[in-house]
C-alpha cells in the first residue's frame, strides 16, 4: 500500500483549517525540499508519530508540538493509504473506507493520529490522551496492536550512528536482514559429525556447528575447558556436577535461536573488489550507505503494511558525486522493490538529481507536489526540465523570492541593481535563475498550479526583452543600409521588429501577449519597456555607464588575448577615451536637431549606445554586465537611491520590487487589484 | 485441506486432540469414547464445510472449544483468521472461561480472529464501514432512542401519516410498531411488525409525500444525529454488499474459516446474509455449523416455514449420546425432541452415594397449595442428596418456566400463568446479564451491594448517576439521554453545560452523603426530605421543565430494601434465589426463565406449568406420559414451539427432573400412563404436606 496524503493539523507550525498541511504523495521516492525551518522535520516527526517506528525508538510528545494559537489542542495527523493488495485488504478489512457510490473505487486505509491535551494535570505531568483511528474522519474503530506493528515506518535520522548499528551484536540490524532472507533456513545441509562433508556444503547452522567441533578438538581450547571443569569440580557441591562448554553457539537451543546467535556474531565491512584490503573503519558515509541498503531490503520483504522508509538528509556525510549516485539509487531502487522512500533535504545539489515529478516543496507551511497533474508544467516540460535544471537553477527550490532571467547579463546585473534601490537579494533570499536563453517560461511554469486554489506564495518574475526596436534604430545598429528603406515583413531575413511595424493598439497587444506567456498566479513576467535591457538602461538615464562598460568590455577582449590585465591606469585612460567617442555621438544627434533630453533624443542616444553590441567586433554583453556592475559600485554612494530610481529602468525596479516584497499572500492579491 | 483461495487449513491430529483434552481438562478419551468409535472425533479432526448435530448434553460446545484450541495453536497467518458466529456472546464467553489463561484462548480472541455475535459481525465488517463510508461518523445502534425519537417527531403519533393512523385504529397495530420500523434488505426497505401483523413499505415506486418517504426522512435524520435502530443493522449490511460487491471476496480471504454455533437458531434473514458473505457465488469458505435442530427456541416455525439451507443439512455429523444424564432422563426427555435422536444417557459425571434410582417427579398442586411446590422440590432434593454432595461445586438446582413475565392481570382459567405465581419475590428484571432495576431505591441497593463486594464505592456511584439519569428520562418534553458507558462521567458532562456550578455541587453532595458516607434515609426522611431535590436535579440534568407521573413512582419508598431500623441494615439480596432449609440443611434454588438456562447443565431442574396460550405442560401430557402419537398427527406452530423449549428444560439436569402440574389437569387415566412412563407423581396437600399417588 502507497502513502497518497498526509494531513497534518494542530502540529507545531501546522495550524487548522487553512493552515494545515496537505500533501499528496507518489509511489517511489518523494523528496521534500525546503530552506531550513520550513517545516521539513515536521512532516516526518508528523508521519513517525502518526505510524510509529521500527527502531522502536519512543518520542514524547512536547508541550511545543502543539500549534499556538485559539485552536482546540489537539493535533490530528491523518494518512491516507491506497492501493492495498489483496492480502492487505484481508488484514484490514474492518478498517477500511469504501467507495460506497457503486462506482467500485478501490477501498483506502486511513490513519487517524489524535493527541488531545486535556488540559488535566496527572501526577505533576500534563495528562495527553492518544488514539490511534482508522476511517475517514477518524470515526472508525482504533487499530489494534497487530496492525500497528505493520503501519510502522522505517526511520533514517540525520547523523545516524550507522556504524554500530552494522556491528555484530545482539539484535544486531544485520542479523535482522539476513534472518529476513528466505534463504537463510533452507540452503545448505547440516553438519553431522559421522559424515562429514565438504565445508563449502554446510549450512549457517552446519558451519556453527562444524566451528563447534573444531574448537572443541582444539588444543588450547580443550586444555583450558578441562581447566575450568576441575576448578568448577571444587567450588559445587557434591553431585552438582558442572560443566563448562565453548561454543560459537550453544547447542541447546532451538534452531532459530542459535541461527540467531550466529548471524548476531557477523560483522559487515567493506574491502576492495578483490576482497584483500580491509578499510578498516568506515567513514560515516559509506556506513550510512550501506545501512540505507540494508533497510530497503527488510522493507521490501514484507508483504502486508506500511513500506514506507523516512532518511531526513541524506546529504549529511554524503560528499557531492555520492549524493548523486544514492538518489538515482533510491529512485530507481523505490520503484524495483515497490518501496515508498520520503526524503527531505535543504541541499540544491541533491534537489537538483532529483526528477521532478518527485519533488515536493515546502514553502510557508504548504506542501506543493511538483509531480505531473499538479503544475502547468506538461509532459515535454517535465523531459526538459530533467536535463536542463541543474545544480545552479536548484537553488529556486529553496527561495523566497525567484528571479527568472534570459541570460548572462541580467544574472550578473540585477542583483547590483537590486542593491542599489535597497532590495537586497541575499537579504531577501532571492534565486536568480538563468536559463541561458531557452525555457524560460518552463521554469515559471514550476511555480504554476494546476488547482488554482492552492497557490504559491512565493513572487517569481520573469525578466524578458520586449525585443521591438525604436525607429532610428535599425539604420544605427547597422540592420540597413543608411537612407535604405525596411525590409518587407515577410522577408526572412528580417528577424527584426521596429516601432512603426505596429499600430498603437497592436504593440500592446505584443507586450500582453509576451507577458501572459508567462503569468498567474504567483509568477509575473516583466517586459522591458523598450527594446533590450541594454537598451533601456541607455534609454532612462544610464546612457554614459552602459557605453563606457561596453568600450571596457571591447578592450578587455583584446587584452585578454594578450594575456594581460587592465592596470587602474588603463582603465582611467579607457574610460576617457570612451567618453570622447561619447561626446562625439552626442554631438551629432544634436546635429540632427533632436533636443537633448526628448524622446527622439534618448531613442538615438540610446541606439548607438546599444551599437556597441551589434557593430564591428560586438562587446560581450556578460563582459559589459560585469564592467557595469563595477561602475555602478563606484556610484553607489554618490547617488541616492530616488536617484536611482529614476535613472533604471521601469521593469526592473518592478520586477526587483516584486519579487523581494515581503512574500505574504495579502500583498500579493493586493498588487493585482 | 484448503479453503478460500488456497488457503492451507491446518491439519488436526490425535496429538492435537490430546493435547486439547488436557488443556481442557477433560479425560483423553473424551472425544473417542470407550471404545474409540466416538463420532466426536471426525467432528474436531473435519476440515470440510460440514454440520455437527448435537443432542443436548452432547458436549457441542466443549468439542467447538476444544477444536479453536487446536487450531489456534496451529493457526499460522498472522493476518488470516477464524470466523465463529453465534447469535449471543456465549461461545466468547465459553472460550474466555475455559481457554482465557491459556495461550490459545488470548490468540482466538485477538486480532485477526473474530469470535461473536452475528449481529457484531455484520455491524463491524459490514453496516459501520458502510455509514463511516457514506460520511455518518460513529453510528450507535439503539432501538429505545430510535424509537422515542420517531414518538417525537410525530408528536406522540399524532402526525403520523395517515396510513399508519388508520392501520393503528382499524387493525390495531400498535404505535410503538410503527415507532420501532426497520429497515430490511439492500434497498432498505421499511419493515413494521407488531404480533400478527407484519408489512413492508417499499422504496421503489413510493410517493413523493407518501408514508413510506416521510418515514423514511424521519428515519434519515435520526441517523444525522448518529442513531439507527438495532435492526437495521442487518439491512445497512445487505446494502454494503450490494453498493461494495468487492467486501465479499475480501472478507472470504480474512476468514477462510466459519464456525456458526447454536446454529438451529439461525433466522432466515441471518441465513440469507451469512450465505451472501461466506457462501453463495464464487468459491466459499469451509464453514462449519454446529447446533441441536430440537433445541430451537426462537421462533421462526408457522408461516415462514421454508427456510433457506436449515441446520442441520443432509449427512450432518450427529453426536447422538449425551454426556449429561442418565438413562431415565433421557427417556423421558427425548420424546419431546422434533426430531426424535433417541437420546442416550451416558451420564452423568458424578454418581451418587445414595445411588441414585427414579425418582424424576411431577408435583401436583391447586390455586391453595402452589406456593409450597417449591419446598417440595426442596425436600426431595435434600432427600436424593446427602449434604457433601448438596455442597459440592457441581451441584446446581434451578426452577424454570417458559413464561417469567409477570403480567398485571391474570383470569382464573390462565392460573398458573408465569414463575411469579410460584415464587411471589420473583423479579424477571433479574434474569438478565445486567438486571434493571425498577425504582431509584433499588438502584441504591444494587450499586450498595456491588459497593460491598468490591470493597470499591465508584460502582455504586455509577449506580446512583444511572438512576438520575432514568429518572431524567421521565421527562414531559421525552428528552433523550444518550447510553454512556460511564454514567456519573455523563451526568458531570451534562451538568457542566451550566456556568453555575450549584447543581453540580448539589449532585456531587448527594453522591458524597450515598456512595462515601455510606447513609441510606429513613421512609420519612427519604419522601419528605430527599424525593423533591433529587427531581430537581433530574430536570436540570436534561434540562426539562416537568417529570411524568412515573417519575413518583420510580421514587417510591421500598420497605423490603433497607429495613429501617439500624440493626439490621443488611439489604436484601436482588437475585432470584428460593432458599430451603429443612433439619438444619440449606440448599438454593434458583428460578428463572427456560430460555435463560440454554446451554446449561443442572443437577436437578423443576420445570413450571406455565400459559402461553394454553396451559404448557397439559397440551404436552401424550409426549410426557409416552404417546407421542399427537405429533405425529401434525402439530401446529405454537406446539412445535412449545416442544422445542420444554425439551430445552428438560434435557438440563443430571440427576433429577421434576414438573409442577396442575392436579385438575390429570385424570386418574393419566395418572397411571405417567407413572407408567417413569414418573414419580406427588400431590400436595393443603397443610404443606404431600403425598405419594
Amino acid at each position: 500500500m502507497i502513502l497518497t496524503e498526509l494531513k497534518v493539523e494542530n502540529f507545531r507550525i501546522y495550524g487548522e483549517g487553512d493552515k494545515s498541511l496537505n500533501i499528496s504523495f507518489k509511489t517511489g521516492l518523494t523528496a521534500i525540499v525546503g530552506e531550513n525551518d520550513s517545516g521539513k522535520s515536521s512532516i516526518i516527526d508528523a508521519i513517525r508519530f502518526a505510524l510509529g517506528t521500527t527502531d522502536q525508538d519512543w518520542y514524547k510528545l512536547e508541550e511545543s508540538d502543539f500549534h499556538k494559537g485559539d485552536f482546540k489542542r489537539e493535533i490530528r495527523i491523518t494518512c491516507k493509504f491506497e492501493n492495498l493488495g489483496t492480502a492487505e485488504l484481508r488484514a484490514f478489512v474492518e478498517y477500511l473506507t469504501y467507495d460506497v457510490t457503486g462506482e467500485g473505487g478501490a477501498p483506502s486505509l486511513h490513519v487517524n493520529w489524535i493527541a488531545l491535551d486535556t488540559g488535566t494535570i496527572l501526577r505533576g505531568r500534563p495528562f495527553r490522551r492518544v488514539e490511534m483511528r482508522s476511517g475517514k474522519d477518524g470515526n472508525g474503530p482504533t487499530f489494534v496492536q497487530e496492525l500497528r506493528e505493520r503501519l510502522k515506518t522505517t526511520y533514517l535520522r540525520p547523523l545516524r550512528d550507522a556504524e554500530s548499528a552494522l556491528s555484530s551484536g545482539r539484535g544486531s540490524r544485520l542479523s535482522q536482514v539476513l534472518l529476513q532472507t528466505k534463504e537463510i533456513e533452507s540452503s545448505g545441509v547440516n553438519y553431522d559429525p559421522d559424515s562429514p562433508v565438504s565445508p563449502e556444503k554446510l549450512g549457517v547452522l552446519g558451519i556453527g556447528d562444524f566451528a563447534n567441533d573444531l574448537l572443541e578438538k582444539q588444543q588450547s581450547i580443550s586444555d583450558t575447558k578441562s581447566e575450568i571443569d576441575t576448578h568448577l569440580g571444587k567450588l559445587s557441591l557434591h553431585g552438582d556436577g558442572l560443566k563448562s562448554s565453548i561454543k560459537v553457539s550453544s547447542s541447546k537451543d532451538s534452531n532459530n535461536r542459535r541461527l540467531r546467535q550466529l548471524l548476531e556474531k557477523l560483522d559487515l565491512t567493506l574491502s576492495d573488489a578483490d576482497a584483500h584490503a580491509y578499510f578498516g573503519k568506515l567513514g560515516l558515509g559509506s556506513n550510512n550507505l550501506l545501512f540505507i541498503a540494508c533497510e530497503l531490503l527488510l522493507i521490501a520483504q514484507d508483504d502486508i503494511g506500511c513500506k514506507l522508509l523516512l532518511i531526513e538528509e541524506p546529504e549529511a556525510h554524503l560528499h557531492t558525486q555520492r549524493q548523486l549516485s544514492v538518489m538515482s539509487y533510491l529512485q530507481k531502487k523505490a520503484v524495483e522493490l515497490g518501496v515508498q522512500i520520503i526524503v527531505t533535504t535543504h541541499s540544491p545539489n541533491l534537489a537538483s538529481t532529483i526528477n521532478l515529478n518527485n519533488i515536493v516543496m515546502l514553502q510557508n507551511g504548504n506542501a506543493f507536489s511538483l509531480a505531473q497533474g499538479k503544475t502547468k508544467l506538461e509532459m515535454p516540460d517535465y523531459r526538459f526540465l530533467t536535463r536542463f535544471l541543474d545544480v545552479t537553477k536548484a537553488n529556486l527550490f529553496f527561495a523566497r523570492g525567484v528571479m527568472i532571467v534570459e541570460g548572462d547579463a541580467e544574472n550578473v546585473l540585477l542583483p547590483t541593481i537590486a542593491r542599489l534601490i535597497d532590495c537586497d537579494f541575499t537579504a531577501h533570499g532571492i534565486s536568480i535563475v538563468n536559463v541561458g536563453g531557452v525555457g524560460l517560461r518552463r521554469y515559471a511554469k514550476i511555480f504554476q498550479r494546476n488547482d488554482e486554489n492552492e497557490e504559491f506564495n512565493i513572487p517569481v518574475a520573469c525578466v524578458t526583452d520586449m525585443d521591438v526596436m525604436p525607429n532610428c534604430a535599425p539604420e544605427i545598429i547597422g540592420k540597413i543600409q543608411p537612407g535604405s528603406e525596411y525590409p518587407a515583413l515577410t522577408e526572412s531575413s528580417r528577424r527584426w521588429r521596429a516601432k512603426r511595424d505596429f499600430t498603437a493598439d497592436r504593440l500592446v497587444e505584443y507586450r500582453s501577449k509576451i507577458d501572459k506567456k508567462a503569468s498567474g498566479q504567483c509568477v509575473k513576467t516583466y517586459v522591458s519597456d523598450e527594446w533590450t535591457m541594454e537598451y533601456d538602461l541607455a534609454y532612462f538615464g544610464l546612457a554614459d555607464e552602459v557605453y563606457i562598460a561596453a568600450h571596457l568590455a571591447k578592450k578587455d577582449a583584446s587584452f585578454a588575448e594578450s594575456g594581460k590585465d587592465f592596470t587602474e591606469l588603463e582603465l582611467s585612460n579607457e574610460k576617457n577615451v570612451a567618453n570622447e567617442k561619447l561626446k562625439k555621438i552626442k554631438e551629432s544627434i544634436t546635429e540632427k536637431g533632436f533636443t537633448e533630453g526628448s524622446d527622439s533624443y534618448k531613442e538615438h542616444l540610446a541606439s548607438h549606445v546599444y551599437a556597441m553590441f551589434t557593430r564591428d567586433t560586438k562587446a560581450s554583453k556578460p563582459m559589459a554586465a560585469q564592467y557595469l556592475a563595477d561602475i555602478f559600485d563606484i556610484l553607489e554612494n554618490k547617488l541616492t537611491e530616488i536617484d536611482w530610481q529614476k535613472k533604471l529602468p521601469p521593469y526592473l525596479i518592478k520586477a526587483i520590487e516584486y519579487v523581494t516584497r515581503s512574500s505574504s499572500s495579502s500583498d500579493v492579491k493586493a498588487d493585482e487589484k | 485441506m484448503s479453503g478460500y483461495d488456497s488457503f492451507e487449513l491446518p491439519e488436526i491430529t490425535d496429538d492435537d486432540i490430546r493435547h486439547a483434552s488436557q488443556l481442557l481438562d477433560l479425560p483423553s478419551d473424551a472425544f473417542y469414547g470407550p471404545d474409540g468409535d466416538d463420532p466426536r472425533q471426525d467432528a474436531i479432526k473435519c476440515m470440510d464445510s460440514i454440520d455437527v448435530a448435537a443432542c443436548p448434553g452432547s458436549g457441542k460446545t466443549t468439542l467447538l472449544v476444544a477444536k479453536l484450541a487446536i487450531l489456534a495453536r496451529k493457526w499460522s497467518s498472522p493476518t488470516r483468521g477464524i470466523c465463529v458466529l453465534s447469535h449471543t456472546n456465549a461461545a466468547r464467553h465459553e472460550i474466555e472461561n475455559h481457554l482465557g489463561g491459556t495461550s490459545e484462548g488470548q490468540k482466538l480472541l485477538g486480532y485477526p480472529h473474530y469470535i461473536g455475535t452475528i449481529h457484531g459481525f455484520v455491524n463491524e465488517f459490514l453496516a459501520l464501514p458502510y455509514l463511516r463510508s457514506s460520511g455518518y461518523s460513529s453510528i450507535l445502534f439503539n432501538s429505545e432512542i430510535s424509537k422515542q425519537k420517531i414518538l417525537s417527531y410525530s408528536k406522540g403519533g399524532k402526525q403520523l401519516p395517515r396510513y399508519f393512523y388508520n392501520k393503528i385504529k382499524e387493525e390495531k397495530l400498535r404505535l410503538d410498531a410503527v415507532c420501532n420500523a426497520i429497515y430490511i434488505g439492500s434497498e432498505l426497505d421499511i419493515k413494521i411488525s407488531s404480533g400478527n401483523i407484519d408489512f413492508q413499505l417499499k422504496r421503489k415506486g413510493a410517493k413523493k409525500d407518501g408514508s413510506f418517504n416521510i418515514l423514511d426522512q424521519w428515519k434519515k435524520d435520526i441517523l444525522e444525529s448518529g442513531y439507527a435502530a438495532y435492526g437495521d443493522i442487518f439491512a445497512y449490511g445487505q446494502k454494503m454488499l450490494t453498493e461494495y460487491p468487492g467486501i465479499i471476496s475480501i472478507i472470504r480471504g480474512r476468514y477462510p474459516m466459519l464456525f456458526i454455533d447454536e446454529s438451529q437458531d439461525n433466522s432466515n434473514e441471518q441465513i440469507d446474509i451469512l450465505n451472501r458473505i461466506f457462501m453463495n457465488e464464487g468459491s466459499s469458505v469451509v464453514r462449519q455449523r454446529f447446533g441441536d435442530g430440537n433445541q430451537a427456541i426462537y421462533d421462526f416455525w408457522g408461516e415462514k416455514e421454508a427456510i433457506i439451507d436449515a441446520f442441520p443439512a443432509l449427512n450432518p455429523i450427529e453426536l447422538p449420546n449425551s454426556h449429561r444424564f442418565g438413562q431415565s432422563i433421557a427417556s423421558l426427555a427425548d420424546p419431546l425432541g422434533l426430531n426424535p435422536c433417541g437420546l442416550k444417557g451416558a451420564g452423568p459425571k458424578y454418581s451418587l452415594n445414595s445411588g441414585l434410582c427414579d425418582r424424576n417427579t411431577i408435583f401436583l398442586f391447586d390455586e391453595d397449595n402452589i406456593g409450597n411446590v417449591l419446598g417440595a422440590y426442596g425436600d426431595l432434593i435434600l432427600d436424593i442428596f446427602s449434604e457433601q454432595e448438596a455442597n459440592s461445586d457441581w451441584f446446581r438446582a434451578h426452577a424454570v418456566g417458559n413464561i417469567h413475565k409477570p403480567a398485571k392481570e391474570v383470569k382464573e382459567a390462565k392460573f398458573p400463568r408465569d414463575v411469579k405465581h410460584y415464587i411471589d419475590t420473583y423479579d424477571h428484571e433479574l434474569n438478565k446479564a445486567d438486571p434493571k432495576p425498577n425504582s431509584f431505591l433499588q438502584y441504591l441497593s444494587a450499586g450498595k451491594s456491588l459497593s460491598e463486594q468490591q470493597g470499591e464505592t465508584y460502582p455504586m456511584i455509577e449506580k446512583i448517576a444511572e438512576a438520575l439519569l432514568r429518572l431524567s428520562s421521565y421527562s414531559i418534553e421525552q428528552k433523550v439521554i444518550e447510553r454512556r458507558r460511564y454514567k456519573h462521567r455523563y451526568v458531570l458532562d451534562l451538568l457542566k453545560q451550566d456556568s453555575d456550578c450549584w447543581f453540580r455541587e448539589k449532585y456531587l453532595g448527594l453522591i458524597n452523603k450515598l456512595a462515601v458516607d455510606n447513609y441510606i434515609p429513613g421512609k420519612e426522611e427519604w419522601e419528605k426530605k430527599w424525593c423533591k431535590p433529587i427531581k430537581v436535579l433530574a430536570k436540570k440534568i436534561v434540562g426539562a421543565e416537568e417529570l411524568k407521573a412515573e417519575a413518583d413512582e420510580f421514587l417510591k419508598w421500598d420497605d423490603g430494601l433497607f429495613s429501617s431500623t439500624e440493626k439490621d441494615q443488611i439489604t436484601k439480596p436482588r437475585n432470584n434465589i428460593f432458599l430451603h432449609s429443612k433439619n438444619g440443611r440449606e440448599i438454593s434454588i434458583k428460578v428463572g426463565s427456560i430460555h435463560s438456562v440454554k446451554g446449561q447443565t443442572h443437577t436437578a431442574t423443576l420445570v413450571f406449568e406455565t400459559f402461553w396460550n394454553a396451559h404448557n405442560l397439559k397440551k404436552l401430557l401424550p409426549w410426557l406420559s409416552g404417546d407421542s402419537s399427537g405429533w405425529k398427527r401434525g402439530s401446529g406452530t405454537q406446539q412445535k414451539s412449545r416442544l422445542k423449549s420444554h425439551y430445552v428444560a428438560m434435557s438440563r439436569p443430571t440427576h433429577l427432573l421434576c414438573l409442577a402440574m396442575k392436579r385438575k389437569h390429570i385424570n386418574d387415566d393419566m395418572l397411571v400412563a405417567l407413572k407408567g412412563n417413569g414418573w414419580k407423581v406427588c400431590e400436595m396437600l393443603k397443610d404443606g404436606q404431600q403425598i405419594s399417588l
